[in-house]
């Protein structure tokens, strides 16, 4: 597999378009009133509502299968969307201010159009913006780093603003959230991520040295961790073997268990765009009188159903994270 | 409700488009008006509700306009206290305030409370930051990092 971000990133932008269309098109198929059918029973069977399954003359299972995929994959993509917004209201929120001196010089030659200095005393160093990315740095980092160090950690960022990295960043991470359900794709994403920083890396110790980005990556990195403990371990010890040694060997890029999982969510898919089944609104007297009354079975039960279901699965989400959090 | 104190910080969601476009990044997070009221106090060492409301009156007249009641700036300071950016002592029948930290102490812990968020949730987005995926990091490699550094 490539090592190279613009490739990986080619490859999972790709990959997540076809499956775009894809989707499009077996939507598009079912038409406008089964579309509605199928989303009334999906949501329907979420809400707890699924009495009126047993009632339809034949459970259009595939066509219900591509239905919660797209909603899924709607779901993923919405989420995404609402990460980035939050983002930004913080980065609007965080106090800013021109760094002027040598190293804004250094900024300048790297091929930043601006660099910024911001009060906190956490060790930081990023870019941010879409159109014309800007470079941050902590008084804490500049405090703690030697010019040289400084200079690595400004050579890596630029890199990253000269070559657009947190529009690319959005556009995978858009990709890779839309399609979540597909681990195969999660993991060109997490690729992606680690070859860019590999690249910035590769660059900073060339224009500086190894002992100076050495220098930069100390102060960032965060707690240490017992070897394996989690996944990340093995991005973060990559990059680092690579700044020892270029030719050290990256981890692999997935796990079979997730190659066999990403084959039947393809297969799958490929199995609901191929064999198809349309649902009238008239096949099943329940389903249409679910989604015109106003009974108990009707609309309103189905969005009390959807919102005492969307509760608990929230609050299990919820505690499922913190309890994950707390133990790493 | 009040907001306990700058940590946490819960209410950037939920800003207005003029609090959050503020040219004063103390404005951003407190709103103008609180900024204003922190802005005497970081110029002087300490002040009643009385001489805040005076001052304020008259930077007001100066913009033409209207002036403040006593109460509505004792609310402004009671919320400001509540968040602890503030310190009191009393002094008569009521309190003498003084600013609990300065003005670059206040933005260098909004500054942390803002990157600590801004990749401690889902990690970033669309930022690009030096850290990343060094997040897990053995202590071997650490120390490795370290060593080549040269220095603890």
């Amino acid at each position: 597999m490539s090592e190279r971000p613009n490739v990986l990133l080619a490859s999972l932008f790709g990959a997540a378009t076809v499956l775009a269309g894809v989707f499009a098109v077996g939507l598009t198929g079912l038409g406008g009133s089964g579309l509605l059918g199928l989303t009334a029973i999906v949501i329907g069977a979420f809400s707890a509502c699924v009495y009126f399954l047993g009632d339809l003359q034949r459970v259009p299972l595939t066509s219900l299968l591509l239905v919660a995929l797209a909603l899924l994959s709607f779901a993923g993509f919405v989420r995404a969307m609402l990460a980035y917004w939050r983002e930004r209201r913080l980065l609007a929120a965080l106090p800013l201010e021109p760094l002027d001196g040598e190293l804004a010089a250094v900024a300048r030659a790297a091929g930043a159009t601006a660099i910024y200095r911001t009060p906190g005393q956490r060790s930081a160093a990023f870019c941010f913006g879409l159109q014309e990315p800007r470079l941050v740095v902590t008084d804490g980092l500049l405090e703690r780093l030697s010019f040289e160090e400084q200079c690595a950690a400004v050579w890596h960022e630029a890199q990253h603003a000269r070559v657009r990295e947190p529009l690319k960043c959005l556009i995978a991470r858009l990709a890779a959230c839309t399609f979540f359900w597909l681990p195969l794709l999660v993991d060109l994403f997490h690729r992606y991520l680690l070859a860019k920083e590999l690249d910035a890396d590769r660059l900073a110790a060339a224009r500086t040295n190894r002992r100076a980005l050495a220098g930069a990556l100390c102060e960032v990195v965060g707690q240490p961790t017992p070897a394996g403990a989690i996944g990340l371990a093995d991005y973060a010890a990559a990059r680092v073997d690579r700044l020892f040694d270029p030719e050290a060997p990256l981890p692999p890029l997935t796990r079979p268990v997730r190659i066999g999982l990403s084959v039947i969510a393809a297969a799958l898919t490929a199995v609901a765009l191929a064999v198809p089944v349309q649902l009238g609104l008239g096949e099943s007297q329940h389903l249409r009188s679910m989604l015109t009354t106003m009974s108990l079975h009707g609309l309103p039960g189905m969005a009390a159903g959807l919102f005492v279901n969307g509760l608990i699965l929230g609050c299990a989400a919820t505690g499922l994270r913190r309890l994950l959090a707390a133990r790493s | 409700m009040i907001e306990p104190t700058i940590g946490g910080v819960p209410g950037f969601d939920r800003r207005s488009k003029r609090q959050r476009e503020s040219e004063d990044p103390v404005a951003r997070y407190l709103g103008g008006l609180q900024a204003e009221v922190m802005g005497i106090f970081w110029e002087r060492e300490s002040a009643t509700v009385r001489e805040v409301v005076d001052e304020l009156n008259k930077r007001r007249r100066r913009r033409r306009k209207d002036e403040f009641a006593y109460t509505t700036v004792l609310t402004l300071i009671s919320r400001l206290y509540a968040r602890d950016l503030l310190d009191r002592e009393p002094a008569g029948r009521g309190f003498r305030y003084r600013a609990a930290q300065t003005r670059e102490q206040l933005l260098g812990e909004l500054s942390d409370q803002l990157i600590d968020r801004l990749f401690g949730d889902f990690g970033e987005i669309a930022v690009a930051r030096l850290g990343a995926r060094l997040d897990k990091l053995d202590p071997a490699r650490t120390q490795k990092l370290k060593r080549t550094r040269g220095r603890p």
